[in-house]
């Protein structure tokens, strides 16, 4: 069996309360310490992706560690549940549970659980006595979910308080601080009359099949609307009629999501491709020749900046190793702007290039370079320079 | 709470709405008596969630698909550049261009190549040309006729043109191919086309002035 998994919103919500602690308590520290190292991946938590029950566990485990004391523990446990049930963004959930009965609402309790937690068969209902305002339910297998007990009390208040305005009460028993994880919880939900709707059999089947399809929709929502659920076409037949269409607002959806996936995916191809090409442009900006034995050119072509100028000295000490050259001249007639940080660049490569005990010039200096550099002041001492690549050459030739 | 009767008049009443957004009108609202924590007024707030669901994904898939454009556009500029990069034409000695080739020679570099090349020679009224193929591993038949035609090229502008930087292993392909090179001067390498160029103007010069190359 694989390990069970919980909705990344389970994760959010409560490291939410954790950071909304009181900024002076200590307790507080600890946990967003031990906070830090679960969510190393924080930022990656999609509300409705799926994440190992364990991370959850181990986030309640500091929330519960951050109180002083089972009274406290349990307070902000139950919160850390009602904060995930009273997502606003859970828009057709919130319709269900407002037109839900509380009859309803016990029956659809394994499957409002199974949207939020990958565990079959886990929430199981022992009884069920609408015209009491009374039912026992409990969550099974949840041993080394820790603290699981009153989160889900405090998820299963919040959901039963919007029906209808129905005064809730929600007991859970099996958790202590000392016993964080008993192997099954159980929970006593009990409702006001109030709650309870007056209605005829054929109104209840209307209502249960309406929030039949609101869950479905819930659930779809969730997904994202990649793989739309299909609502089933039950109940009288304007209902089948709304609900048909409903399954092609569904499909528009999912097409619609579908192509979504599809341009995502291209544009992470193309963000590579680009990648890839201003790596070529990079390698292509740097060509080098080896104009005479022992002899390299460098042309430089375009702009010049701090990145482009440190891949060119390293390419080029690369290129003087590897051919042994003596000699190495950077060619600058195609050059754009030769300003003083442009001029600094040169001056470091000539540098690099003496330290590895090779010669170099610049040649390709015009009129024009040539009069901004003095008026800027660059101290071109250190650098050997030539009208054009044929005076560097000949010179050295006659040299040799 | 709700009547199979309040069902039908609810359908009646929002059923041409329903198939409005379903013809594409996604602007349209559908509306209920009830309020919406009735089954009908969560109905047709449903209805209306899930047209409001398609309009944000709609907008999504078009934020997606205009990343994409200019993703494709920025590739488009990218390989202008590549292009543009990919031929440095070089004026290594007085009167002699260097084009150094390197990676892949497919028809349209051939062709880019070509026109920048006569372009500068044009320009500048150089004699010679060296295409210096160093940067080039292995040969296929079509690369050998791109420089063949770009030689061909070149002479047509009454100038020179040379291939250097021939290895043994491209050497060995331009034989197994049997292409005719007979008409393009080969060098090992780009110093001894120059080297021969240079010898060659010191020979016309000789007599009237000192040459440039103490041999």
């Amino acid at each position: 069996m694989s390990a069970p998994l919980v909705r990344g919103r389970w994760m959010t919500q409560t490291s939410e309360l954790i950071q909304s602690l009181g900024p002076n308590d200590v307790a507080r520290r600890d946990a967003l310490t031990r906070l830090e190292e679960l969510t190393q991946h924080a930022s990656t938590f999609d509300h409705n992706g799926w994440y190992p029950r364990r991370i959850h566990a181990d986030m309640l485990g500091a929330l519960a560690a951050a109180s002083g004391g089972e009274a406290a523990a349990r307070l902000l446990l139950e919160r850390a549940g009602q904060a995930v049930a009273t997502r606003a963004d859970d828009q057709f959930l919130r319709m269900a549970l407002k037109v839900m009965s509380p009859a309803l609402f016990v029956r659809s309790l394994p499957r409002l659980w199974g949207v939020e937690h990958q565990m079959k068969d886990a929430f199981v209902v022992d009884s069920c006595e609408p015209e009491k305002g009374r039912a026992v339910v409990h969550l099974a297998r949840v041993e080394g979910y820790e603290h699981v007990g009153p989160v889900v009390a405090g998820w299963l208040r919040a959901l039963l308080s919007d029906l209808g305005g129905a005064k809730v009460t929600v007991a859970d028993n099996g958790w202590t601080l000392a016993n964080p994880a008993p192997r099954e919880v159980s929970f006593e939900l009990t409702w006001s009359a109030a709650a309870v709707p007056v209605e005829s059999q054929e109104e209840a089947e209307i209502r249960e099949h309406i929030t039949d399809g609101l869950l479905t929709l819930s659930e779809a929502q969730r997904d994202g609307y990649s793989s739309a659920p299909v609502l089933l076409l039950r109940g009288p037949t304007p209902l089948k009629v709304i609900f048909a269409w409903v399954n092609e607002m569904l499909i528009l959806l999912a097409a619609e999501y579908e192509q979504g996936v599809a341009f995502r995916r291209q544009l992470g191809e193309k963000l590579v491709t680009v990648e890839q090409q201003r790596a070529a442009i990079r390698d292509l900006s740097t060509p080098i020749i080896e104009v005479w034995n022992g002899v390299l050119c460098l042309p430089v072509v375009g702009v010049i900046d701090t990145v482009r100028s440190v891949d060119m000295t390293t390419t080029l000490l690369r290129a003087i190793v590897e051919k042994d050259a003596r000699y190495a001249i950077v060619d600058i007639t195609g050059i754009e702007v030769m300003d003083t940080r442009t001029a600094d660049h040169f001056v470091q490569m000539a540098k690099a290039v003496r330290l590895i005990g090779s010669r170099y010039a610049l040649a390709g200096v015009s009129p024009e370079i040539a009069q901004t550099v003095v008026r800027m002041g660059v101290d071109l001492d250190e650098l050997t320079t030539y009208r054009n690549l044929r005076e560097a050459l000949q010179a050295w030739i006659q040299k040799t | 709470m709700t009547t199979k009767n309040q069902l039908d008049a609810f359908l009646k009443s929002a059923l041409p709405t329903l198939r409005a957004i379903e013809g594409g009108d996604l602007s349209l609202h559908v509306t209920s008596d009830d309020p919406a924590d009735k089954p009908l007024g969560a109905l047709a707030a449903s209805a209306n969630a899930l047209v409001e669901g398609l309009v944000q994904a709609r907008q999504r898939t078009r934020r997606y698909q205009r990343e994409l454009e200019e993703q494709i556009a920025t590739i488009e500029k990218q390989r202008a550049a590549i292009r543009e990069l990919s031929t440095p034409i070089i004026e290594v000695w007085t009167g002699v261009l260097c084009v150094p080739i390197v990676g892949v020679l497919d028809a349209e570099r051939a062709a880019d190549m070509t026109a920048s090349l006569l372009r500068v020679i044009a320009q500048r009224k150089t004699p010679l040309t060296i295409i210096d193929v160093t940067g080039i591993e292995n040969m296929e038949t079509y690369a050998t006729d791109h420089f063949l035609r770009m030689a061909r090229a070149v002479r047509l502008l009454g100038a020179e043109c040379v291939l250097s930087g021939v290895n043994a292993n491209l050497a060995w392909t331009i034989t197994e191919i049997g292409v005719d090179l007979a008409d393009i001067r080969t060098h090992r390498t780009l110093r001894e086309a120059l080297q021969e160029y240079v010898r060659q103007q010191e020979a016309a010069a000789a007599g009237t002035a000192v040459g440039v190359l103490k041999r």
